[in-house]
């Protein structure tokens, strides 16, 4: 288990990035940036290799040195599934924006930007917690769970 | 737009500052405990259900292990120990408070805390030298990766 580990500082720039960009799509009421948000949160949990925010984190602020790494021994799983049930979140945000509902379409922005916060300032992974609650449960697809120290 | 903009400046300072403040209300209400220890004491809650407990406890044993007798370290299961959690008004895991050498409450970490964040927490506490600054710590953890 010692090989599973996650640079908890990629984790932070995505958030920080997803949480700038929804806010200024709020403040320019910007529906096109919010897809764009979400594009690039649902493309990065379908290939994490392509996630534009983690690759701006690895060509562009790590090598400046203004963001270091900070790696720790974790399961990627459950960060996917918290970046992909944010974007999801953000596609019936989405939906309801062009529908024309458009306090549902930025509630459900704020709310991604509210659970993208707390585990941002406060270290608190909604959607890892629901993930493990999930493997706990036996769900299909919910394989990792915590891994204990010393695995 | 100004309007926009002028409602996430007021919501980000009030989420802040509510933040903040009952942080520093939480400090404030946790009873003095431990009076008379001759180092800080960093009390650890944790539990099985905990997703990052197990990062939490390699940070803190990484700290014992670069400051051996400069802390004391108390290890509480929140899940079953509940009066113990309810006394420090535990609502998250993990958390971790340190105690200072006269027994009061002096900082709390909501959530993940890493070795570096308290090794800056534990050296501003016992006023101590780090010998090992956070960038070895950050090196190392950038090689194992």
């Amino acid at each position: 288990m010692a090989d599973r580990k996650v640079d908890y500082s990629t984790l932070k720039v995505n958030q920080a990035f997803i949480i700038a960009l929804l806010t200024i799509a709020f403040v320019i009421s910007s529906s096109w940036l919010v897809v764009f948000v979400a594009a690039v949160m649902l493309v990065g949990t379908a290939a994490p290799s392509l996630s534009l925010f983690k690759q701006i984190y690895l060509h562009i602020l790590r090598p400046a040195g203004l963001v270091k790494p900070h790696v720790i021994v974790d399961n990627p799983e459950p960060h996917r599934f918290a970046q992909g049930f944010g974007g999801v979140v953000l596609l019936g945000a989405i939906v309801a924006l062009f529908a024309g509902a458009m306090t549902l379409g930025w509630a459900l922005v704020g709310l991604v930007v509210v659970l993208a916060a707390l585990n941002l300032f406060l270290g608190f992974c909604a959607g890892c917690f629901v993930y493990y609650q999930l493997n706990k449960l036996g769900v299909p697809g919910f394989a990792r769970g915590p891994i204990e120290q010393g695995g | 737009m100004i309007e926009r903009l002028a409602l996430v400046i007021v919501l980000a300072i009030f989420c802040g500052a509510t933040y903040y403040g009952l942080r520093s209300l939480h400090i404030r209400r946790m009873k003095p405990a431990h009076a008379g220890a001759a180092a800080p004491t960093l009390l650890y809650f944790r539990g099985d259900s905990c997703a990052v407990c197990p990062a939490q406890t390699r940070a803190i044993d990484q700290l014992a292990s670069l400051w051996p007798d400069s802390l004391q370290i108390e290890r509480i299961d929140a899940e079953h120990d509940m009066e113990t959690a309810a006394r420090y008004s535990v609502f998250t895991l993990p958390t971790t408070i340190w105690i200072d050498g006269d027994g009061r409450v002096r900082q709390v970490n909501y959530g993940l805390a890493d070795a570096d964040k308290l090794g800056r927490q534990l050296s501003l506490l016992a006023a101590i030298k780090l010998d090992q600054t956070p960038s070895v710590l950050n090196s190392k953890s950038a090689q194992s990766a």
